[in-house]
């Protein structure tokens, strides 16, 4: 991945909150005390086999990473629930995994940098 | 002329001084021979009359010696005179060929001019009668194009009447026959499902759905034709309405999920949340497009799947472009086909319409409407392995309120003191919502449910005007506590829920439907269109 290319956009964000910069702030904060956690908690599941609620959480953050831009996120997100309802893991979930939690820390720390300049 | 002139006048120049110089030069010569011979004689004489004593003699001859000398003097004064004479003749002359060469020269010259300016007329002359010539060629080439034109023209004009006429016959003759095709097959379709409803033989099964299928098959070939035919005579126009895409979605999946769940093949059907609530366009072209493609998918597809994607492709300002993908596992295009596959009856083999029917108008017709819609197709496919069919069509976004059934945003009464049960495990998700109530509605209440259960419980204790409901929970998802919610006694039973899904593919959509639910909303979801759903689903409560 190119250290250059930004992760997060938060245009989406801006017009949701209708460039309430407050607000912006409040979510942007939301989203790293819950998502970080919540990817962390899909690599546990994934290592105790219990790929429904791996499924459960991967659905839920999906929102999240689309109103922080993190398209990359949402799409990997998107592919782990495939492959778990297709029920057919050729070990790409693992790698999926392991790529949902590298874009989630870069986004992580490119959201904190926003926060620090805001 | 002039110049032989010339070369004629110089040659009798040369020619008469070379005689003259030949004349002057005996004359002198042979004169003074005979006078010095002549005066030698006399003084011998003059010697031998001294010596003989004849003095009178001597005195006479010396005399004439004299004489002779004198006379001898005068003719060379004369010839000293006509030497003169004869070298100012010819000096005259030289200097006259002098002038005659130097006039010749510039005759020479004149003439070359005059010879340069005559080949220059001469030349300029041709090339004007080339140039007249030529336009008059030309004129009369053009003459004769005009009159062929005209009358080209005039034939024309001539077949343009009769094919007016013949596409009006045309135009008639299909009206006429698909309404008396289409009279007929719908009472062979409607009598063949009420025979398939009454008490009949398990032998004569396979022989009703044989009849429904064919009537199904003709059916579809005959709408093809007269598709075709009004897109060839221009007759089609595209709709510019509000409508919603996800309808649209879930129009195709219900019209096409038996013939997917008869042949075994799953039917997937997916709608992007970024895709814009309303879009403004021909929802029928569209529905027309998905059916066909989708159609063929599962026509050609004997294991696996067919998965229809939308997605948004562009945004900009009020315009967006809607990709569609219908992808299937079936038996795929040889390469050589692909050019062609969306020519008229063009099928991936010669073979495919008598194994699978069809008439292959519907790719054709599907490229037309795309076209129409200023949109475009194309197609992967690998044989034995499937097709993927892409379009792209543009719209303009419209607004909930731009649609016909919906509530208009002007007439609505401000939405007050609502409570609201918000069924939601994610914190995220819950700042969120609870933000967007509190912003659209005043004096809201908010419960918080974390699942299915939870709401449950909390709707037969309490009151709600509004549940929204998201799907995927742990212990119970939002498809189970619905049917629960709608199997409790009345007025619990009546309560509104809006399912809230996380880019939920149709048939999730149409199973929160099936579920009991009242409308669906995509995360993420803007404060107006929450506000929107909650006032239309009060309004309609309100009026029943």
């Amino acid at each position: 991945m190119d250290a250059q290319t930004k992760l997060i956009d938060l245009s989406f964000l801006a017009e949701f909150t209708k460039g309430d910069q407050g607000k912006m702030k409040r979510y942007i904060e939301m989203y790293l005390k819950s998502a970080p956690a919540i990817i962390d908690e899909i690599q546990k599941e994934f290592e105790n086999k219990n790929l429904e609620n791996l499924r459960l959480k991967a659905h839920s953050i999906k929102p999240q990473a689309q109103y922080m831009g993190i398209i990359t996120l949402k799409e990997v997100l998107i592919e782990i629930e495939g492959v778990i309802k297709s029920g057919n893991d050729n070990g790409q979930l693992s790698t999926l995994i392991k790529k949902a939690k590298a874009i989630s820390e870069k986004a992580t720390i490119e959201l904190q940098s926003f926060l620090q300049s805001a | 002329m002039n110049s032989l002139n010339s070369y004629f006048l110089i040659a009798l120049l040369c020619m008469a001084t070379a005689l003259y110089s030949q004349i002057n030069d005996i004359h002198s010569t042979e004169t003074t021979e005979v006078i010095d011979e002549y005066s030698q004689w006399l003084d011998d004489k003059i010697a031998v009359a001294a010596e003989n004593g004849n003095y009178k003699e001597a005195v006479l001859l010396q005399e004439n010696l004299i004489a002779q000398k004198d006379s001898l003097l005068d003719i060379d004064k004369r010839a000293a005179i006509v030497e003169l004479e004869l070298r100012f003749e010819d000096s005259r002359q030289q200097s006259d060929m002098a002038l005659a060469t130097a006039k010749y020269a510039s005759q020479v010259t004149k003439m070359d001019q005059q010879s340069l300016q005559q080949y220059i007329y001469m030349g300029g002359g041709i090339i004007m009668v080339i140039i007249v010539l030529g336009m008059l060629s030309r004129l009369s080439f053009l003459r004769k194009i005009q009159r062929e034109l005209k009358e080209k023209g005039m034939k024309i004009a001539v077949e343009k009447m009769r094919a007016e006429e013949s596409e009006r016959v045309r135009e008639q003759f299909l009206a006429k026959m698909s309404h008396e095709i289409r009279t007929p097959m719908n009472a062979i379709m409607g009598m063949s499902s009420i025979l398939g409803k009454q008490k009949h033989y398990q032998s004569q099964e396979k022989y009703l759905n044989a009849i429904l299928q064919s009537s199904e098959n003709l059916l579809v070939i005959l709408n093809d034709i007269m598709d075709m035919s009004r897109l060839e005579a221009g007759k089609i126009k595209i709709e510019s309405v509000p409508f919603r895409p996800v309808n649209e979605l879930m129009k195709l999946r219900d019209i096409l999920k038996y013939k997917a769940e008869g042949k075994g093949i799953s039917l997937q059907c997916e709608l992007d949340n970024d895709i814009p609530e309303v879009l403004i366009g021909d929802p029928v072209r569209l529905s027309q497009v998905l059916i066909n493609l989708t159609g063929n998918a599962i026509k050609f597809t004997e294991h696996g799947s067919v998965h229809v994607k939308i997605k948004l492709k562009e945004r900009d300002g009020g315009k967006a472009v809607i990709e569609g993908k219908v992808i299937d596992t079936g038996i795929g295009i040889p390469e050589h086909r692909l050019e062609k596959i969306f020519e008229s009856f063009i099928q991936a083999e010669s073979d495919t319409s008598q194994k699978y029917g069809g008439t292959g108008l519907g790719l054709t017709i599907s490229k037309e409407f795309i076209q129409l819609q200023n949109g475009k197709i194309s197609v992967e496919s690998q044989p034995g392995q499937g097709s993927i069919f892409t379009f792209e069509i543009p719209y303009k976004i419209g607004e909930l309120s731009d649609m016909p059934n919906e509530v208009a945003e002007t007439t609505t009464v401000p939405l007050k003191a609502l409570k609201v049960l918000l069924v939601e495990d994610n914190d995220f998700n819950i700042m969120v919502a609870k933000d967007e109530l509190a912003e659209i509605i005043e004096d809201v209440k908010i419960d918080i449910a974390a699942n299915g259960l939870e709401a449950l419980e909390y709707v037969k204790k309490k009151n709600y005007d509004i549940v929204l409901m998201d799907i995927e929970m742990e212990l119970m998802n939002g498809y189970e506590a619905a049917r629960e919610i709608r199997k409790l006694p009345a007025p619990k039973n009546k309560v509104s829920i809006i399912a809230i899904t996380a880019n939920a593919m149709i048939q999730e959509i149409q199973l929160c439907y099936d579920a009991g639910m009242d409308d669906h909303l995509s995360k993420p979801f803007t404060p107006k269109e929450l506000r929107i759903k909650i006032q239309n689903l009060l309004f309609k409560r309100s009026t029943t």
